[in-house]
């Protein structure tokens, strides 16, 4: 883990925790440190929360068991903090007593941790012009590495804030709003790298994946997630709908620093509903992509949904684990797909090593040896509409599911909701929406939702606790033997994460459409769980 | 579960393509824009609407991840100008974003076919009976025991001062005589999309049975209205059976009481009924 010196500006030494000395920047009086090495070893301080998904393996696991099924019923809230207007999608990092937090649209605000009193506030002021296709105004949340916080813009910056002040370090033009191109994800930073992806494939944007030097908001490399003619993939598309492929990389990905390997997952192409002017798989759409940290470099993709017209991303978080696989230990990636397919894969390599149904489909009659799907006749959308299984908002979506190493189960919100597809016709403009088609969703007693337990290994459904609405928030599994969520009609919840039995609920007031994520402070645990625009802090009464 | 198929089937109608087709076949015939778009001016305004729109509130206007646009009124947007502006400038605060990339006549080619997509429950059927005997049969029928006009009344059921606007003849007349099958949606608290005044059937832990119109619903808990307007709070968990009617409603069917005449005058009567006639106290 350690680097050149000569990479760092005004290095200083710091004594960590583990008694460890590392050199890192900005440190001279500096609070917030959070070196690259206190990313990798994030588990060893469980009381904290340093990335978006709680460690780079993005297992969503919180090793606090001081909340547990026995003593969760008496879960009570003990702050909340309140929000600028708009949706709330972020998960909150808390480090050394500093809650950091985006508002919507693309505003930063660090708070204490103990009271949810303020400390600062960082607004992007992004243009009410600014275009944001196919999703709403929305911020995940930011990265910290050393002293700086680093957040997007719905604008499509990269920014680089002081980490004690929230005072402008740099400011990236990441791609060109104007063609369609915004931020909402959080950004991943690894050693000296902060990894962003984009949104844009409903407006016809050619995706890609981008690296920027952490100290200075250079470019360090950037990937395509659509090749252009000649390079490897470039077959798997006719004529020039390459150059409005889509692709889009909007959710955080996830990162094995042995492997330096980063891995995340593509969206769909482009124009959505109408692949009639695409013919082909379109790679490196709706797919997983492994590129090599320092360079960028594809080093293996798979390809879940090949020539996806139901705008199936394939965004969802992919979740790093590694397990005895049939009599030996491997190192796996498992994402649950928005395709309602549940796939298992060797994370060296990106060989499929198994995928089956796990939420109600449709359209496949299963996955080939190769995890391709077995794709049903005429479940494409078409002009007159067709209903075909899950909607185009998939099985799951952004929000996060929790991996347990206890239970060695993978939980998934799932939305179990159907939809008929419409194709039309679709021309490519500049900064105009480039769809090909919608969709009616079944909905009100029509659709539902559910928390699923499955087992990490096959997918089998160990547990489901029903939802009224098909959710839009994540879940947290936490060493407690609890899982954490909400739903739309404003219900945080705990159940037991051997049982799905609901141990706890709470009524917000408010739809919850957030992730949880839990930290320690003075001795006692916190879980954070957003609804409407109230951030809520929930512990257990002081003894 | 056949229930639930039978809502779906009545609420998806003739589905997207079908119902633009009958009204581009019908042409003016039918609907709020009916005056003003042409077959020609609807297609193109349906062709933005699909690009722009669809992918929240639905190809049909039936809403989705946004809110159904196939609605007689527009809670937000009264009329066009209201409802270009909001599209043009968006919702703040809510996942309606500006559609900044559509000029003003593409605005106005989508708003009119946003009007146009009022339901059938808005439009359909004519209504020939005496309004003036309707109203007597009314206070007859002691419709006002359970609902609302211009603020008389007791408001066990749906509020009717504006009913005639939101609501077609064929609509008002099934509701009177078999109400189960046409069930509104969108006027209590609960989620969108979702039928209002479902009958509930539950069995608490003490054995005791509670039967009433579904008010609003969560994961964990249900409140219910019984026909005495008593207000029942429930915790899920905590009940022995949770059953839902719809096939049933708490309004009883008057098929038996009116005569065909009779029920025609009632529903001329409730088409007159357009809208809040606030009474001023000084």
């Amino acid at each position: 883990m350690s680097r050149p010196s000569s990479r760092r500006s005004r290095p200083a030494i710091l004594a960590l925790a583990s008694g460890a000395l590392v050199l890192v920047p900005f440190s001279l009086g500096a609070q917030v440190q959070v070196p690259y090495e206190r990313l990798v070893a994030a588990k060893s301080e469980p009381h904290h929360w340093l990335t978006y998904s709680g460690s780079y393996f993005s297992e969503r696991f919180s090793e606090l068991d001081q909340i547990h099924r026995g003593n969760v019923a008496d879960l009570r809230v003990e702050w909340v903090y309140q929000t600028s207007p708009g949706l709330v999608e972020a998960t909150p990092l808390v480090v050394d007593g500093v809650m950091y937090l985006t508002e919507p649209p693309s505003t930063v605000a660090a708070l204490d941790a103990r009271t949810g009193r303020r400390i600062w506030r960082w607004d992007a002021n992004v243009p009410d012009s600014t275009l944001n296709i196919g999703g709403p105004r929305v911020n995940r949340g930011v990265a910290l590495l050393d002293g700086t916080v680093y957040v997007t813009t719905l604008d499509a910056r990269l920014v680089a804030l002081d980490a004690e002040s929230g005072a402008l370090r740099w400011s990236t033009v990441v791609a060109d709003n104007s063609l369609g191109y915004w931020m909402s994800g959080a950004p991943l930073a690894i050693d000296g790298k902060v990894v962003v992806g984009i949104s844009g494939a409903e407006a016809g944007i050619r995706g890609f994946l981008d690296a920027y030097d952490a100290r200075t908001g250079q470019r360090a490399w950037r990937t395509y997630t659509v090749p252009a003619p000649g390079e490897p993939g470039s077959d798997t598309w006719g004529g020039d709908s390459w150059q409005h492929g889509g692709g889009s990389t909007w959710l955080t990905g996830s990162y094995d620093p042995e492997l330096n390997l980063v891995y995340w997952g593509t969206g769909n192409p482009g124009p959505d509903w109408n692949g009639d002017v695409r013919p082909g798989d379109n790679l490196y759409t709706a797919a997983l992509i492994a590129l090599d940290a320092d360079t960028g470099a594809l080093r293996w993709h798979f390809q879940f949904t090949p020539h996806d017209t139901h705008d199936w991303d394939a965004t969802e978080i992919p979740v790093l684990v590694d397990l005895e696989w049939q009599g030996r230990m491997r190192e796996l990636v498992v994402m649950a797909n928005r395709n309602a397919f549940y796939y298992v894969l060797d994370r060296r390599t990106g060989e499929f090593l198994h995928g089956q149904e796990y939420s109600k489909q449709t359209w496949a009659a299963g996955l080939d040896a190769s995890g391709r799907p077995i794709v049903l006749p005429d479940t494409e959308p078409t002009y007159e509409g067709n209903l075909v299984w899950p909607s185009l908002q998939g099985a799951t979506n952004w929000f996060s599911p929790s991996y347990s190493p206890v239970t060695e189960m993978l939980y998934v919100p799932v939305r179990h909701m159907g939809a008929v597809y419409y194709k039309s016709d679709s021309e490519y403009v500049p900064g105009r929406p480039y769809l090909g088609g919608g969709e009616q969703a079944l909905a009100g007693d029509d659709a539902w939702g559910y928390v699923k337990a499955l087992d990490v290994r096959t997918g089998d459904l160990l547990w489901e606790h029903r939802l009224l609405t098909p959710p839009w928030s994540g879940v947290m599994a936490t060493a407690g033997g609890l899982v954490f969520g909400s739903s739309n009609e404003g219900n945080l919840f705990a159940l037991d994460a051997e049982t799905g039995e609901p141990l706890w609920d709470f009524q917000a007031g408010a739809p919850g459409r957030s992730n949880p994520m839990s930290f320690e402070l003075d001795g006692r645990q916190r879980v954070v769980i957003p609804a409407g625009n109230s951030v809520f802090t929930l512990s257990l009464p002081a003894r | 579960m056949e229930s639930r198929a039978r809502h779906r089937r009545e609420r998806r109608g003739p589905g997207a393509a079908g119902l633009l087709v009958a009204m581009l076949a019908s042409g003016p015939a039918l609907g709020a824009a009916q005056q003003t778009a042409s077959a020609d001016e609807l297609a193109r305004g349906r062709m933005h609407y699909v690009a722009s729109c669809a992918r929240c509130h639905g190809v049909n206007g039936g809403g989705g991840e946004g809110p159904p646009l196939a609605r007689a009124t527009l809670p937000r947007a009264p009329d066009d100008e209201t409802l270009m502006a909001l599209m043009n400038l968006g919702i703040p605060g809510t996942a309606m974003t500006p559609s900044r990339w559509l000029s003003d006549e593409e605005l106005r080619l989508v708003a009119r076919y946003v009007r146009s997509l009022a339901p059938a429950t808005a439009q359909g059927g004519v209504s020939t009976g005496d309004p003036g005997r309707g109203r007597a049969l009314y206070e007859r029928g002691r419709c006002a025991s359970c609902h609302t006009v211009g603020g008389f009344g007791t408001g066990r059921g749906p509020d009717l001062t504006s009913v005639g606007a939101r609501r077609g003849p064929d609509y008002l007349r099934e509701a009177v005589l078999d109400p189960a099958a046409a069930l509104p949606r969108g006027l209590t608290a609960m989620p969108r999309d979702f039928v209002d005044y479902l009958v509930v059937r539950v069995v608490d832990g003490s054995g005791r049975e509670v039967i009433g119109a579904r008010l609003n619903e969560d994961s964990y808990t249900i409140q219910l209205k019984d026909v005495r307007g008593q207000v029942h709070s429930f915790d899920k968990l905590e009940l022995r059976s949770l059953e839902k009617q719809y096939d049933r409603s708490l309004m009883r069917s008057y098929r038996d009481t009116f005569t065909a005449a009779e029920v025609d005058d009632l529903v001329s009567y409730l088409m007159t009924l357009t809208g809040p006639d606030v009474r001023l106290v000084s």
